[in-house]
């Protein structure tokens, strides 16, 4: 073991990542007295999603008309009534005091004459409940948390991947880390491991490409398990054409009145959602640009409009200005010219599966943000992220501060998997070229493959031909798997590599949920099953691992706040969305 | 349906791109390799850098979001420091790593010192830990967060193009972190005294070269947005105005002129008015105080050169300094006052149109008198604005036939105000290629800051000449006969600097070139 691993880290509490709920979480665990220490695959700031989510944080204490039950039921309905109410009940309740206290991180919220917070509807959201910073609310969020960091003086080990969770019977202690500059390990001794690594759209074409779900990854191998992982959410109104354009387009800019045509001009919402029109939930509108797209009505480039040319300048140049430059750098001026848009993987609606206390099943691994299953059912509503990753980032880190400083450092660190670890990489870099395989030749097709199979529209041949692809994957590529670049400095080839371990498991337990669960619901659509199905499936599937292999288990959807079979339009309707008109 | 990635499939061109591979751990030097790559219109450097990792060649680049919020993957491009994510791509272009870091591998720098730099400001609102109704936000301050502030993506671009960084980052902590500072420092909550620690981080080092506006990939200006609002408030407060900026406001106080004179004043000594038959046109002379108390010959050069293109020239005595260095140092009181006075002096003579032979005074006159003017009257001058050069090639036909023979090789340098300033960056060179025997050969980085703007030059001149040595430097590269420039700033600073290291070359303003030339 002491072959592979130069440095050794202690700590009571590591938190595994660099976005907004990972810099959350360590900031409570600290306020809590424990030791923290993070770990970025990037660097603070300027990794995961949280810098470049635009649209703002929900929540339900300040417009007069709203209340956090609107929101809880809003959230609800949203994901199909599979999340976990518990968890959205803290989500609703606890989010107002969390913008104070951003503000006394450093954030600025936009404010309205009167001091007020300025507000805005998003999709799914009955309600205008959208605090924001023009259209950087992540950007601002997370600038406020990395100097907060910065001002605890928490320990920051950037551009640092964790590979493993140790566990001892059943219990945290410690992980293994590949420090990118070097391409040494290091050893993590610590009890409780927060895990904010964001989610897993990495494996489609997604625009968070670095997000590959190494999170989901470890906690699996460590022995907690996934929930929800069916449920990829698309968003509607992601870059498409120009081609250099990338990212999504924020919802604020449909918030702020922007319409989606089709190739004919018409407004085609109007066909599928009449009252919501624009602002409906984003998996539905996905699949109605899907069908716009497929029935030929599609834009110029087989995409759809987005259109903000009928609002006035100053609202387009200042209000949205993210997305107004964005443009502008490739020479289109979408004061005067539509976007071309389309649907893209956008987030993982399931994760880890945690309590209330935001920890799994193993004791002392937490999970946090897009990590965490459980809150945002099978669909999350836009605006709802930014607040999950404070409310719970605030919770894990406290829970997890408790449960290092009660417990200290007990248990034993396996040699033996801390060993497996750098034998990977060893084989990786000493592998056979004349019969391997390097990581981009199986990145490309098998990113292109989860948008055909596991996209917006889903059947059961193409999953099956998608889980073969997994097995193909697992059984020829992987193990002859190598990496070319022998060089140990930012070694790009070699964390492409890893990646695809990452790749292999995420793939196989969305595949295989999205196989098994025969209805539609929220972001999962099944041509063969087109129909919600509400009395066999309003259960959660849950995923772990034994030896290597996937088990499953269903979960009963929680229904601590609100049981579904109570409300008949929704429990007797076998619409996969929540589109109460239609 | 197709994938995201398709249209690379059917390009539109192949371009090649130029790489330094590198590996410190292993490589002696960097070695320059040759990549072709796909186009599809719009595509960005980024996506050829990925689309070369999809090929298996792992170039060391650090990314993420890739739409201009992260700010991790500034590199040079062409030399300039950009986004890879937001750059279109090009045939042939060389992209290398940010110079100002260590090289780590390809294009990933170690940006450690900068981190340091970084916590050394404490950037977070320092209170004792407030609850909500404690505090109302302005919504001035939201607007500015939301114009400037928040928009900053710290990736490090302005720091790689400034001057003063280049030349001393120990003394200048660079645009960047000064836009942090003022950040923090309009939080209501925060109580460090902001404008001190920008003061002790160089606030008074910042040549106003506008360098770091031109690079920053979100159009942010530090200069006009954060420098001289932080110097306002300086000379507001009565903190930390260096001794040569005090004598500077001292000297217009008194008498209306930014600095002593060497030789006789040219305004004493010029006719107010030259009159002609048939004139093309009519003009009022601005002089400018380094012309006027310095560089007379440029001023004389400049009567003659309008005479010679048949334009009636009025110069009115009474005009005092434009305001820039007032702007520059922070004295905006006393600004408003000189620019009003300028303003009456100028409408008096009752022409339309202004020239300059100086970039600061055009660009403060096309700029902050409009400003002020709409500000203190409501109203906008009776009268444009225009450098001679800018005149000369766009506004009348230039004489080209009075035009005699110079044989010479010179080399133009870009003052700040008049390139990145007013745009005017052209017609300069159009004139000097107008000139027979002229061979204009272009130096590296000619719209590099040659140290003479900002008041840097009276405040703490050491500095400004470091800086000026740099520019030198690519000035005796070219091994010119002379450098022609349109700015007596520049010309001052470049010939002081140039007689101290003995260098041989001459340094004129364009409108005394074109004299000679007229001369014969």
């Amino acid at each position: 073991m002491e072959h592979w691993v130069k440095e050794v880290v202690e700590c009571d509490v590591l938190v595994v990542g660099g976005g907004g709920a990972a810099a959350f979480s360590a900031i409570s665990a600290q306020e809590d007295k424990a030791r923290v220490v993070m770990a970025d695959k990037g660097q603070l700031g300027k990794s995961g999603c949280t810098p470049n989510a635009h649209g703002g944080m929900a929540v339900a204490h300040l417009h007069p008309e709203d209340s956090w039950r609107v929101h809880f039921e809003d959230t609800l309905y949203g994901g199909g009534f599979l999340n976990d109410q518990r968890l959205v009940e803290i989500l609703c309740k606890e989010s107002l005091r969390f913008i104070p206290k951003l503000e006394t991180f450093g954030a600025i919220f936009d404010r309205d004459q009167n001091g007020n917070y300025r507000l805005r509807t998003f999709g799914g959201h009955s309600k205008p409940r959208s605090v924001y910073s023009g259209d950087a609310t992540g950007h601002e969020l997370m600038t406020s948390l990395k100097r907060e960091v910065m001002r605890r003086n928490i320990p920051i080990l950037n551009e640092m991947m964790i590979l493993c969770v140790l566990v001892d019977e059943g219990r945290v202690t410690g992980a293994v880390g590949l420090d990118k500059a070097s391409s040494n390990l290091c050893l993590f001794r610590t009890p409780a491991i927060i895990l904010a690594t964001g989610g897993g759209v990495g494996c489609w074409p997604a625009a968070a490409e670095r997000q590959m779900g190494d999170g989901y990854c470890m906690a699996l191998r460590a022995g907690a398990e996934l929930v929800d992982m069916e449920f990829t959410q698309y968003h509607p109104t992601h870059t498409w054409w120009p081609y250099g354009v990338r990212g999504s387009v924020s919802e604020s800019v449909r918030s702020e009145g922007g319409q989606l045509t089709n190739s004919r001009g018409e407004r085609f919402m109007k066909r599928y959602s009449p009252e919501r029109m624009e602002l409906s939930t984003r998996d539905f509108i996905s699949i109605c640009e899907y069908r716009e797209i497929t029935e030929g009505r599609g834009s110029k480039s087989q995409g759809i409009y987005l259109s903000v040319t009928h609002l006035p300048p100053e609202v387009i140049e200042n209000r949205l200005r993210t997305v107004f430059n964005k443009y502008l750098v490739y020479g289109y001026d979408i004061r005067k010219e539509p976007m071309e848009i389309r649907f893209r993987p956008h987030y993982s609606n399931g994760g880890v599966l945690v309590n209330e206390r935001m920890e799994s099943r193993v004791s002392g691994l937490f999970a946090v943000g897009e990590t965490a299953g459980g809150v945002h059912g099978g669909n999350r509503l836009g605006t709802n992220s930014l607040i999950d990753l404070v409310v719970f980032g605030e919770i894990a880190g406290r829970e997890a501060a408790d449960k290092a400083l009660k417990q200290g450092h007990t248990g034993k660190i396996d040699r033996d998997a801390v060993r497996e670890e750098g034998e990977r990489i060893e084989r990786l870099v000493n592998g056979n070229p004349r019969e391997g395989i390097r990581a981009m030749s199986i990145r490309r097709p098998h990113t292109e493959m989860m948008d055909l199979y596991m996209g917006v529209f889903r059947n059961e041949s193409g999953m099956k031909k998608m889980v073969e692809e997994v097995e193909k994957l697992k059984e020829d590529d992987l193990p002859r798997l190598y990496v070319a670049d022998q060089s140990k400095r930012y070694n790009y080839e070699l964390i492409d590599a890893l990646e695809t371990f990452v790749r292999v498991d995420i793939e196989e337990v969305s595949t295989r949920g999205a196989l098994m669960r025969k209805e539609s619901r929220a972001t999962h659509y099944r041509e063969d099953y087109p129909k919600m199905d509400n009395q066999q499936w309003l259960k959660n599937l849950v995923f772990s691992m034994e030896n290597g292999e996937l088990k499953h288990r269903f979960k009963p959807v929680d229904k601590s706040v609100l049981d579904p079979e109570n409300i008949p339009e929704f429990f007797d309707s076998d619409f996969p969305w929540h589109e109460s008109e239609i | 349906m197709t994938a995201y990635i398709l249209p690379i499939e059917k390009p539109e061109k192949m371009v090649q791109i130029h790489v330094p591979r590198y590996n410190p751990e292993v490589d002696a030097t960097p070695e320059m390799l040759t990549y072709t790559v796909p186009f599809v219109p719009t595509m960005t450097v980024m996506q050829a850098l990925e689309y070369l990792w999809d090929q298996g060649e792992y170039i060391a680049f650090r990314s993420n979001c890739r739409e201009f919020t992260c700010g991790s993957c500034a590199i040079l491009i062409n030399g300039e420091p950009r986004l890879a994510c937001m750059t279109v791509l090009q045939d042939g272009m060389k992209l290398e790593p940010l110079s100002l870091f260590p090289t780590l591998r390809d294009l990933v720098v170690d940006q450690t010192k900068l981190l340091k730099k970084y916590a050394n400001l404490r950037l977070w609102p320092d209170n004792p830990r407030v609850c909500f109704d404690d505090f109302q936000v302005s919504p001035q301050t939201i607007r500015r967060y939301g114009d400037i502030y928040s928009r900053c993506v710290e990736c490090y671009c302005c720091l790689e193009a400034c001057p003063s960084v280049a030349v001393d980052w120990e003394s200048y902590a660079g645009p960047m972190l000064m836009i942090q500072l003022a950040r923090v420092g309009e939080h209501p909550l925060d109580q460090e005294d902001r404008l001190k620690m920008a003061v002790a981080n160089g606030l008074y080092l910042c040549t106003t070269c506008k360098k770091c506006e031109e690079v920053c990939p979100l159009d942010i200006s530090c200069p006009r947005d954060v420098t001289e609002n932080f110097r306002a408030q300086v000379v507001d407060r009565g903190i930390g105005l260096l001794k040569g900026h005090q004598e500077v406001i001292a000297r217009i106080k008194e008498n209306g002129k930014y600095t002593t004179a060497k030789g006789k004043s040219f305004l004493e000594t010029v006719r107010e008015k030259e009159e002609m038959g048939n004139p093309v046109d009519r003009v009022a002379f601005f002089v400018g105080c380094l012309a006027d108390l310095h560089l007379q010959d440029s001023a004389s050069a400049m009567v003659d050169v309008l005479k010679r293109n048949r334009v009636e020239v009025v110069t009115p005595k009474e005009q005092i300094c434009c305001g820039s260095p007032l702007i520059r140092i922070g004295e905006v009181g006393l600004a408003e006052e000189v620019v009003l006075k300028n303003v009456d002096i100028l409408e008096r003579s009752g022409v339309e149109r202004v020239v300059t032979i100086c970039a600061h005074c055009a660009f403060t006159m096309r700029e902050d008198w409009t400003k002020i003017l709409a500000a203190k009257r409501g109203r906008s001058p009776k009268f444009e604005v225009f450098d001679i050069s800018e005149y000369l090639a766009r506004k009348i036909q230039i004489n080209t036939e009075d035009l005699k023979p110079l044989t010479m090789s010179v080399t133009y340098h870009d003052p700040c105000y008049l390139n990145r300033g007013l745009d005017v960056s052209k017609e300069p060179r159009e004139l000097l290629k107008k000139i027979p025997g002229v061979r204009l050969i272009e130096m590296e980085k000619s719209d590099r800051c040659c140290g003479g703007g900002g008041e840097v030059k009276d405040g703490a001149p050491q500095f400004a000449k470091a800086i000026t040595s740099v520019k030198i430097k690519s000035i005796q590269k070219t091994s010119a006969e002379a450098v022609v420039t349109a700015c007596p700033h520049c010309v001052e600073q470049i010939a002081e600097v140039s007689a101290d290291s003995g260098a041989s070359y001459q340094c004129f303003n364009i409108v005394e070139l074109l004299s000679r030339s007229y001369q014969g």
